[in-house]
């Protein structure tokens, strides 16, 4: 549900239509007239239509692989006087022109209580000399998310069996790659930027090591949950600003930042500034503490040992500056590491959106257009190419997770994970009878499979002590006198850090261990052997699978990089090594053999583990055991504020249906003031979130306490249970 | 007297027409039945209106001012309906807001937003009264003519009113000064303590071309005349 502006009038049974207006980027025309300013057209008849379609929604079970493109069109007047045309001049030019957004007012265009339809961009405007009005088509504005892009990143993870990343943060990056944001963009002046919205990587400074406990979310958002380091540096140091701020969105208990000897500590309702022996605690205004707050510590003076400390909580100052004395400088300018925390006491701590800038953002203001759920499919490396466009990869993301995702009408980028969009709390009632023009209903029997099949790829991980060869050079390098090579060189799986390289003689460590190098004055490897000193080499990891390596002569004459034999000689190594491993098939139901109605669902490597595998393949299993209904496109009493992806209690006085139902299609049709609306239902099968919430609501905590229930609610067959729990899934 | 003026601002003509205008309206509605036998309504905002006129036995000066509208060859016209300016010159849908109710002559009215601003065009060497209501005695509202000096008026027992004429044709602004201010009235003739429906009225209109049935002629031309005239544009917006 969209949340109404303020002053839209209360639903009643008697109600004035909003009107409607386009707004064109940048425009001249049409001309303004009557309150509706330039570039703005007041619409004569509308429409818009989205719909979610996604796997293994129900009715959608087989259906293409998730997401919702909307469409639309729309006629406008052509304004008093000479008409607007292609051929005509000045303002009454129509051009081709990009975006628009489409929205519905009570308080005229140019008032405040607009509420989004969608954001557009125009496809064929059409129109006619002696026609009175403009017809234009209407595409969702999803450009941005239809260019190529391609993802870099590093695996940071130093603990080889844990998981790193969500895919979340894939789909994160895909959204900020076209302008959505969760957590604020790095603009100039920010030194580092660590979003931890299911992933390392930083966006401004780099990530150097990582441990991660486990991504959490709040309220739907992703953070950083307990157990988590994240060591990140900023390339070019401080530069000596007057000032450092030091950003971050909490909930819960909050979490560390560290900058060199200066901790802040944020926790639910205030921070605690640690240096040294000096500890001071500021409480946050009051109210900031609920939900996801965004905290700001800004530092005055950071590199003297009297610094000003002020805490911001929106765009409140949360108290009186704080001058700090220390015995030695706040920061230490030398210090680049930035730690952030999420390991020590207490529990319960969740941190992300971690910024650290040299001026002062003025963005209270900013309001995340992008909302993106933990998928809950944890991965220790992404080994899918990323790249491709955008809009594909979100998609495909969005399919192997059984999630869904969409650019809402108020134009935010939305991924709902597989529990939230079929589990999700209810947001509206829609009683049949009273909102309802009929209740019609499908049930597919192609819907019902009797085998599911789903197929993942599980990770293998490398371990050892600096002896894993990831690569090995095929033809001998040559390296001029005081020359430096570079090779970018390409590794399978994914590598965190290369190991040191040593000269094949030096017998510091065993043979097998350390990326190694030998030279040679000639091709051939005769002759005397150069130098230890004469050779630098050295590696790092560019991005998860691309290695840099660099060879640097210290001599006058010409090396070759071959062993005594003239074979080449350039080995590099590491310790720990993530590859993805041979794709497994797990499946329920009955045998390949005797099933007639199989289904398969490949996860790609987007699933990595057993356990997240075996619960996709038990949701499947119970989505299509049996064919849920849908109730495809009904008119209803029209409310604007209705989206695809809600989840409504539908109810039916007559049948006695209960049962909470997904807003899978909107369509919207207005000419001349009014409109109409059409939704299509998908009713939602029972979670066990579901059935915890109905158990706790009835206090029933043993089997003897449900046996009681069941037998006083007359529940003694299979069929009774069945249809038990149809019904009350819409009664929580 | 006439019933009607027409013609571009500024340079309105009387329009005579023979007794029996009707005004057709024309508003958008959307019903819903529910599968229950639930109803509910949606209405557009406004209701725009239609007037066929006509006057029998008229020499060609009666629809010369509609014919030149009808072709395009004058600037937006309008029309004044003298029987709506007397009830309410101000569009209906701005006479009153969102706010809390305020008794306007006894009819239970929202309040508009203070700021909330009205513009009437006025013909010269009329008497107009400007009026509203609110239940406190305080300044409600000021009405500037033109350029004129704004004018302030209060309430006292419920409601307040000024009164002018312009001197020539003029553009009065009504803007509200106090939170609590709802009916606003602007009427031709004194102030009767009364409050009516807003017409909007003078409007904007299409005229479509004069329909002639000829029915003399001598050294005088006399025909019938018959015209349909439509309202355009957005109500309040000049």
């Amino acid at each position: 549900m969209q949340a109404l502006p303020q002053g839209w009038p209360d639903d009643a049974d008697v109600e004035t239509a909003p009107e409607l207006f386009l707004e064109f980027a940048s425009a001249a025309w049409p001309p303004a007239s009557d309150g509706v300013p330039a570039g703005t057209a007041e619409l004569g008849s509308w429409s818009v239509d989205r719909s979610l379609t996604g796997s293994s929604l129900p009715g959608q079970v087989r259906g293409a692989a998730g997401f919702s493109i909307a469409t639309g069109s729309a006629t406008f007047a052509q304004p008093l006087g000479e008409q607007l045309s292609p051929f005509a001049k000045g303002d009454r030019r129509l051009g081709a022109r990009g975006a628009c957004v489409l929205y519905a007012s009570h308080t005229g265009a140019a008032g405040s209580g607009r509420l989004p339809l969608g954001k557009f961009v125009l496809a064929p405007i059409a129109g006619a000399g002696l026609s009175a009005d403009v017809a234009l088509d209407l595409e969702e504005n999803s450009i941005n998310l239809k260019r190529p892009i391609a993802i870099r990143w590093r695996r940071n993870e130093v603990i080889a069996s844990r998981f790193e990343i969500d895919p979340s943060w894939v789909l994160d990056k895909i959204a900020r790659s076209a302008g959505y944001f969760q957590t604020p963009n790095v603009r100039s002046g920010t030194l580092l930027s660590l979003p931890l919205v299911g992933g390392t990587m930083a966006e401004a400074g780099e990530t150097t090591s990582a441990t991660i406990g486990g991504w959490s979310e709040h309220a739907g958002d992703v953070g950083m949950g307990p157990g988590g380091l994240v060591i990140a540096e900023i390339p070019d140091g401080y530069g000596g600003p007057a000032a450092i701020h030091v950003t971050a969105e909490v909930a819960g208990t909050g979490g560390e930042v560290v900058l060199a000897g200066l901790w802040l500590n944020f926790r639910g309702d205030h921070v605690i500034i640690t240096h040294g022996m000096v500890v001071q605690q500021i409480m946050y205004p009051a109210g900031a503490n609920l939900g996801l707050a965004r905290i700001r510590v800004s530092i005055q003076d950071p590199f003297s040992s009297a610094p000003t400390i002020r805490v911001y909580s929106s765009e409140t100052l949360a108290s009186e500056p704080l001058v700090m004395s220390l015995a030695s400088a706040a920061i230490d300018t030398a210090n680049r590491a930035i730690a952030v925390r999420t390991d020590r006491a207490p529990t319960g701590r969740f941190i992300r959106g971690v910024m650290v800038d040299t001026t002062f953002r003025d963005d209270w203001a900013f309001t995340p257009n992008a909302k993106i759920n933990l998928s809950g499919s944890p991965l220790h490396a992404a080994f899918d190419a990323l790249t491709g466009f955008g809009w594909d990869m979100a998609q495909k993301i969005a399919a192997a997770t059984l999630g869904a995702v969409w650019v809402s009408e108020s134009g935010v980028f939305t991924y709902r994970n597989r529990s939230s969009l079929r589990g999700g709390d209810i947001v509206d009632e829609v009683e049949a009878l009273d909102k309802l023009e009929d209740l019609p209903w499908v049930i597919d029997p192609g819907e019902i499979a009797d085998r599911v099949e789903l197929s993942y790829t599980p990770t293998q991980v490398v371990q050892s002590v600096n002896s894993t060869t990831i690569w090995e050079a095929t033809e001998a390098i040559r390296i001029g006198p005081r020359q430096t090579i570079t090779l970018v060189v390409e590794v399978a799986g994914a590598v965190n850090a290369p190991s040191a390289f040593r000269p094949v003689w030096d017998e510091t460590y065993e043979p097998h261990q350390m990326s190694r190098w030998a030279a040679a004055f000639s091709a051939d490897g005769s002759g005397e052997r150069p130098q230890s000193s004469d050779l630098v080499v050295t590696a790092r990891m560019v991005s998860v699978s691309t290695a840099e390596i660099r060879l640097t002569s210290r001599t006058d004459v010409t090396l070759w990089a071959v062993d005594g034999n003239g074979s080449p000689c350039l080995i590099l190594r590491t310790s720990l090594q993530v590859l993805p491993g041979e794709p497994l098939t797990i499946s329920s139901g009955l045998a390949e053999s005797t099933a007639l109605n199989p289904l398969s669902i490949d996860c790609g490597s987007w699933v990595q583990d057993s356990e997240t595998a075996q619960s996709l393949l038990a949701w499947v299993t119970g989505q299509t055991s049996h064919a849920q209904a849908v109730v495809p496109s009904v008119r209803v009493k029209p409310e604007l504020r209705r989206q695809i992806g809600d989840i409504v209690r539908l109810t039916d006085g007559k049948s006695g249906l209960i049962t909470k139902a997904l807003i899978t299609a909107v369509s919207l049709a207005g000419n001349g003031g009014t409109y109409t609306q059409h939704l299509d239902f998908a009713l939602l099968d029972l979670t066990w979130a579901d059935y915890d919430k109905w158990l706790q609501a009835h206090g029933i905590d043993t089997f003897a306490q449900l046996d009681t229930y069941m037998q006083a609610h007359n529940i003694d067959t299979f069929d009774a249970f069945d249809e038990w729990g149809r019904d009350f899934g819409g009664t929580l | 007297m006439a019933s009607h003026f027409f013609g571009p601002l500024g340079a309105m003509e009387r329009l005579t027409v023979s007794a029996g205008v009707s005004t057709e309206t024309s508003r958008s509605e959307s019903e819903f039945v529910s599968s229950g036998g639930v109803r509910s309504f949606l209405r557009g905002r406004a209701a725009p209106r239609t007037w066929t006129v006509g006057r029998q036995y008229r020499g060609p000066d009666w629809a010369r001012l509609l014919s030149l509208a009808a072709h395009g060859l004058l600037p937006q016209c309008w029309l004044y309906d003298v029987a709506s300016a007397r009830e309410n010159m101000v569009p209906a849908q701005l006479a009153a807001g969102t706010g809390f109710l305020v008794q306007v002559n006894g009819l239970p009215m929202r309040a508009v937003a203070s700021g909330h601003q009205v513009q009437v065009p006025v013909l010269a060497g009329r008497l107009y009264s400007v009026s509203a209501w609110q239940a406190s005695d305080q300044q409600m509202l000021t009405y500037q003519v033109g350029m004129d000096t704004p004018v302030p008026v209060s309430s006292f027992n419920g409601s307040g009113a000024g009164s002018f004429t312009a001197p020539v044709d003029s553009i009065l602004t009504v803007t509200v000064t106090s939170g609590s201010v709802s009916g606003l009235r602007v009427n031709e003739g004194p102030f009767d303590g009364a409050f009516h429906a807003g017409h909007g009225t003078p409007c904007k209109v299409a005229v479509q071309d004069p329909q002639r049935t000829l029915q003399l002629v001598t050294e005088q031309v006399r025909s019938d005349y018959q015209v349909t005239l439509m309202e355009v544009g957005k109500p309040g917006f000049i």
